[in-house]
């Protein structure tokens, strides 16, 4: 009864079917349709941000591209006006990295424009980006939870050469998330010469090919990479540090880690084994032979032919019975082929094609009387596997062309044809020998120099010893000619190279016969001999100069000039800590003259400044400071206008490029509000201070050593002897005469021009022609009347080319 | 008694037939959150890769180009000149002509010089004969190499490629697809990144490429195509692999390769026998194949997946050369599931036998017999009057509207990782594709699966097809 009422239970629960709620799928849908829109306004909105965003990292880039551009390329030898531009854009670089999305756009200019730099520029990229502190932002994503910031920050430290972060990155080498250790591994190797050493020691993980090649190709481009001896790594426990190490050994060529891989051909892993046998081969480590064969028929078919390329390098006539043992024994087609080939390598002849030779006596007739019968021999070819027959392409009117490998096939060869044809090609080259020997070339000689005491040409004297043809050419003028140009040039180029440097005295003029004009009036001797002058390097000997005095022209420009300078806002000085000026001029007349309205004791006073500042003097010479911020500084306005951080870049520009007048500037921001910054204040002023003094000190030294040799140089510009002919008595010249002289720095104007010019004043030097043997002129034409605002003097420099 | 009991039946069939549903709702969306999961991590994996250091390593790997070529005349100089125009240095380009009965030989020949070298063929490896290996007499086409044999199917033909070459990896790609330049590093860098497992294979996606601007055999613009039939295929292939071959391939589950692009490690190819000559859904099979093998060896291994457009190919344009193209991979699949039928719920296979292997038979397979015995039913149960009206039109909207809700996602997916389609008019159109797709084109994908079902079932012999070439549009 029971079990009855369970049937009919289990029969109605069976008729009873689920009820769907259709409900359910109708709030279903909703969600759907629900999702479907969301998703359709999202693809629009996601198309509008990736546009936006792109555009305004576009524009970002193009904003801050240029700006970093300047300042990468910024030279220290720039005007007051680009270094100030240069302090300008500091500042607003500054400015901009406040905001972490331009510190990103930064780094991404930065980033993209050192791939495509090279060298020095390169180098300021990195420099640049460290003293923008970028590096800082990137090691603080080091600490991130999220692989993808700090392996994006191991990525940027990495390709900007930081190399302070190496300890901060090295302990990720190890690290569990696969993409941050990879990224470590590589930047350990790029940015240290010991990286490579630290992650083959202590890597724990696999190391995948790709990692391999990456930090391969970053091995490559180390600059003065020295390679250690990796078969240190052979016997790592690590199979990936094992394969890398064979690699780097082949790439690296590490003949001497032969012996050390040779145990490797037995390892389990296939990679590893091919890698050793390889290595082996190239290396041709004979003592691999036995080891190799041991192994050979337990191996993989690409092993075994590995190892059999091997042999075919290396393997002798004993090792024929071994292969002809595994050739018997070998299935493989591709093996057994390998295996004949090797054969024929090691003994040319051994295996010889038997199945579809041309059996038609009528076409071999010929063939039978001229070459011996091939041998026979034991190993032949199988039937199941002929060579193709050799048959044209009729269908395209083609020939058939022999491949290569069928020529050099050894089952090819025919000794006696070989013979022949050998003699042939031995006769015809013999012929061609001795036809050259018929033939007597001319020697290209105009590389060998020429000593032209009577213009001669010397070259016979070194001729080699074979029989020459008498040169229907004379080149012995031509070739002094050339041999004189070229000397020429080359002497040009040192002198150039000499005086870019600032200070003249620094020129070497050692073997010097030609001097070219230079921006500085150079004042040299009338005569310089021909022969070179053996002067050290320290003591340089600048002949006796010719000077020549002209009267100056008063233009408009140049009024107009000094009325410029005059606008601008001096320092008053004290006049009496002003150096004493040449009585003889009379300034207030000049001022006067020029500036009829200004004719404030200022203007005296700063002109008598601009002078005083033109010469160096040593430190203790200086004005006093002023305590007023009316510095005569290119630093004082910006600073006036700049907030704290700005006012500590400052300072660091003010020791970078800071002179004498700058110190001053610092005594006074010594005084400032600002803790910190009177206290950086403070040490940029000892620092500026010292090196001052340091470059006071040398151009001392260079000046009381030229002095001493008769040649005095002041500021790198050459003396200029006011009113003195004699260009013979230059180097006689007192210390205050010089410095009289440098008066009248300011008037000079340097004419380049080769032509001489009368004085107008009278006094005329005539510049003598050059002649061929007559020595290197150097001339300067000064104005006579001496004057900051007065006269405006002329110099011409002239020179003389000995070869002209 | 009758009607009721019949009246269960069809409750009965109601609830399966939601079940079956929910399940693949289900698994679409659980294929969508690994999809997008892979996207992400691999959009991010691959920002810190500069690709272009691969291309001459010492270290970079030899892999050879299969493309079979048959009656391929009117494109295959170009063609050729695309794949000889790759951003690697160590790979060569093998075509195999494939019994041609047009001009595509001489063609070659006269294009690249080419001469015929003698070769020895190998008597254990089982292919249509060797007529002839060519190579070119110009060193600037000398990663070429051309074979001419008889026809024996695209299998064989890729076959022969494998045996020939002696390089480490073997692609086989379809002669009228157009690879991006840096394709070969993208494929080096899947072959190599792994260090705990062996990478097998590797596959990519497809691009359609119709309507796009290309010259000189590179692709200059990416334009939508103008043919509606080609827009349908475009958003089922943004579905098919954006999102679920990203997600097969984040569990390591991936049972396909596309024939068009896809590339193996040749000495496993060649362990495994090649392609199998007796399918027609070789590119499946062959995978099949090199999974159970690497099973059977205990060795870890993996296929990986490639989701940047590397390949593009062109789509049919007509619905007679469609419904032939999707009746073959029909066949090709029922022909495959049947040959590893051990497979299915086969624990010894891990996730391919409890997972991949039952997704594919219920749902790749059986879903559209279902369909379209399900669109009968529904019409037989509207004439008996037992049809539950309300059950069928709520399941009808949901199905529909999750369908779109789909296609929107892949479309949202697309956008976001690669904005290929950046004009607005194009987006609106693949939406308004999304919108009539379950009505218009996906009916005829159901039609041509039940032909392919159809033949192969009842036998009835049926090959490849043929594709209408039209070349890409030169500008």
């Amino acid at each position: 009864m029971v079990i009855e009422s369970l049937k009919t239970y289990q029969l109605n629960a069976l008729l009873e079917v689920p009820k769907i709620q259709t409900n359910l799928l109708w709030d279903l849908t909703f969600v759907f349709s629900a999702l479907g829109i969301l998703y359709f306004f999202f693809i629009f909105y996601y198309k509008r941000r990736i546009r936006l965003k792109s555009e305004l990292i576009a524009r970002r880039k193009k904003d801050v591209a240029p700006m970093i551009s300047t300042f990468l390329f910024h030279e220290t030898e720039d005007s007051k006006e680009e270094k100030r531009n240069y302090v300008e854009l500091k500042i607003a670089i500054r400015e901009l990295l406040k905001d972490a999305r331009n510190k990103e756009v930064i780094a991404e200019v930065l980033l993209d424009l050192q791939k495509d730099v090279s060298g020095d520029a390169r180098k300021r990229v990195y420099r640049l980006y460290k003293e923008l502190e970028l590096h800082l932002e990137a090691i603080k994503k080091l600490d991130s939870w999220r692989w993808e910031i700090v392996s994006k920050g191991i990525l940027e430290l990495t390709q900007m050469k930081v190399t302070s972060s190496y300890g901060f990155i090295k302990k990720f080498i190890n690290d569990k998330r696969g993409i941050i250790r990879k990224q470590a591994q590589i930047s350990a190797v790029t940015l240290t010469h010991e990286g490579i050493n630290f992650f083959l020691d202590t890597t724990r993980y696999k190391i995948s090919e790709w990692q391999q090649l990456k930090l391969l190709e970053v091995l490559q481009n180390l600059e003065g990479f020295i390679p250690p001896s990796f078969k240190v790594w052979l016997t790592s426990n690590n199979r990936d540090v094992v394969l890398f190490s064979l690699r780097l050994i082949k790439h690296y060529h590490q003949i001497d880690a032969g012996i050390a891989m040779i145990p490797l051909v037995k390892h389990k892993n296939d990679q590893v084994k091919a890698e050793a046998i390889f290595c082996l081969k190239e290396f041709r480590v004979k003592e691999a032979k036995e080891t190799l064969k041991d192994i050979f028929s337990n191996c993989k078919t690409d092993i075994k032919i590995m190892i059999l390329d091997f042999l075919a390098v290396l393997g002798e006539k004993k090792d024929l019975f071994f292969l002809e043992n595994i050739e018997k024994r070998e299935t493989n087609f591709i093996v057994k082929n390998k295996i004949h080939s090797v054969l024929n390598v090691i003994q040319p002849g051994t295996i010889v094609p038997t199945s579809e030779i041309d059996k038609d006596l009528d076409k071999t007739q010929e063939r039978k009387t001229q070459i011996k019968p091939i041998p026979t021999n034991t190993l032949v070819m199988e039937e199941d596997n002929p060579l193709p027959p050799k048959e044209n392409i009729d269908s395209f009117g083609k020939e058939q062309h022999n491949s290569l490998d069928n020529i050099l096939d050894a089952d090819n060869e025919d000794e006696e044809i070989f013979n022949l044809c050998f003699k042939e090609e031995l006769e015809d080259i013999l012929n061609e020998l001795e036809e050259e020997s018929e033939f007597t070339a001319i020697l290209p000689l105009d590389f060998l120099p020429v000593v032209t005491e009577n213009n001669e040409f010397l070259v016979e004297d070194k001729a080699p010893t074979i029989e020459e043809k008498e040169l229907d050419v004379d080149l012995g003028n031509s070739l002094n000619d050339e041999f004189q140009e070229v000397e020429f040039q080359l002497q040009l180029e040192d002198l150039l190279d000499g005086l870019k440097k600032e200070d003249i005295d620094d020129v070497d003029i050692k073997n010097i016969d030609v001097v070219e004009a230079s921006f500085l009036p150079l004042v040299t001797n009338d005569e310089i001999e021909q022969t070179p002058v053996q002067i050290d390097s320290d003591k340089i000997s600048i002949n006796e100069i010719e000077v020549f005095h002209e009267p100056v022209d008063y233009e408009e420009d140049y009024f107009e000039m000094y009325r410029e300078l005059l606008k601008v806002e001096w320092m008053p000085v004290e006049e009496s800590s002003l150096p004493s000026l040449d009585k003889s001029i009379d300034w207030n007349g000049i001022t006067q003259s020029l500036a009829p309205v200004e004719t404030q004791p200022t203007i005296t006073n700063n002109t008598e400044t601009m002078t005083a500042n033109v010469k160096t003097k040593p430190l203790n010479s200086l004005p006093e400071k002023e305590k007023t911020m009316n510095c005569f500084s290119i630093f004082a306005e910006m600073f006036r206008d700049s907030d704290k951080e700005s006012k500590l870049i400052l300072l660091d520009e003010i020791l970078a490029v800071g002179e004498e007048k700058e110190l001053e500037f610092l005594n006074i921001v010594k005084t400032d509000k600002e803790k910190s910054v009177r206290i950086k204040a403070e040490k940029i002023y000892t620092q500026l201070a010292k090196s001052l003094e340091n470059k006071a000190n040398e151009k001392q030294d260079v000046l009381s050593h030229k002095k001493r040799s008769g040649v005095e140089v002041i500021s790198g510009n050459p003396i200029v002897k006011e009113g003195q002919n004699d260009a013979k008595n230059v180097g006689k010249l007192s210390l205050d005469e010089q410095e009289k002289a440098l008066e009248n720095y300011l008037d000079i104007e340097f004419d380049l021009s080769l032509e001489t010019q009368e004085q107008k004043d009278g006094k005329q030097h005539k510049l003598k022609e050059p002649t061929e043997k007559e020595p290197v002129k150097k001339e300067v034409e000064i104005s006579e009347k001496a004057g900051f605002l007065n006269s405006i003097k002329k110099i011409t420099l002239k020179f003389f080319n000995t070869s002209a | 008694m009758d009607n009721g009991v019949l009246h269960i039946l069809i409750e009965y069939l109601n609830v399966i037939f939601l079940l079956f549903t929910t399940i693949l709702f289900t698994m679409f969306s659980v294929m969508g959150y690994l999809s997008t999961r892979n996207s992400l991590h691999y959009k991010h994996k691959n920002s810190f890769v500069d690709l272009s250091k691969v291309m001459a390593s010492p270290m970079a790997p030899s892999i050879t180009i299969i493309a079979p070529a048959y009656n391929e005349g009117l494109t295959i100089v170009e063609n050729i000149r695309s794949l000889l125009s790759l951003k690697y240095v160590n790979y060569e380009v093998m075509v195999v002509n494939d019994g041609s009965k047009d001009d595509t030989l001489a063609k070659m020949i006269e294009a690249y010089d080419l001469y015929e070298i003698a070769y020895t063929p190998d008597p254990g490896w089982l292919s249509k004969p060797i007529r002839g290996v060519y190579k070119s007499k110009q060193r600037s086409f000398d990663k070429l190499t051309v074979i001419d044999k008889e026809n024996g199917g695209k299998s064989d033909a890729l076959n022969t490629g494998i045996h020939l070459s002696r390089n480490q990896y073997v692609g086989c790609i379809d002669v009228d697809c157009l690879l991006l330049p840096d394709a070969l590093l993208h494929v080096v860098k899947s072959f190599y990144q792994r260090s705990e497992k062996k990478v097998i294979a590797v596959g990519g996606v497809i691009r359609i490429a119709n309507s796009c601007k290309i010259e000189g055999g590179r692709l200059q613009e990416i334009r939508l195509p103008k043919n509606w039939l080609a827009k349908f295929q475009l958003l089922e292939y943004t579905r098919s692999f954006l999102l679920g071959r990203m997600a097969w391939g984040r569990i390591d589950s991936l049972l396909i390769i596309s024939g068009a692009f896809g590339f193996f490690d040749r000495e496993i190819a060649l362990e495994v026998g090649g392609y199998d000559t007796n399918t027609v859904g070789e590119d499946m099979e062959i995978i099949f194949r090199m999974r159970r093998h690497m099973h059977e060896r205990k060795e870890p291994y993996t296929v990986e997946y490639i989701p940047d457009p590397l390949c593009w190919t062109e789509v049919p344009e007509s619905a007679k050369i469609l419904v032939n193209q999707r009746d073959r991979w029909a066949r090709g699949n029922l022909e495959t599931l049947y040959k590893h039928k051990d497979m299915f719920f086969n624990p010894k296979f891990g996730r391919l036998g409890m997972l991949s292997y039952p997704y594919w038979f219920f749902y790749e397979w059986m879903a559209p017999i279902l369909e379209f015995l399900g669109f009968f039913s529904i019409i037989m149960f509207y004439f008996l009057g037992i049809l539950n009206i309300e059950f069928f039109i709520a399941i009808t909207f949901m199905v529909y509207t999750f369908s779109v809700m789909f296609s929107l996602y892949a479309i949202l997916w697309d956008v976001y990782s690669y904005n290929q389609y950046t004009k607005t008019k194009d987006i609106l159109i693949l939406v308004i594709c999304a919108l009539v797709e379950p009505i218009t084109f996906h009916p005829l994908v159901v039609w041509s699966a039940i032909r392919g079902n159809y033949k192969k079932l009842f036998k009835i012999q049926s090959g490849w097809g043929s594709q209408v070439r039209k070349g890409f549009a030169k500008t």
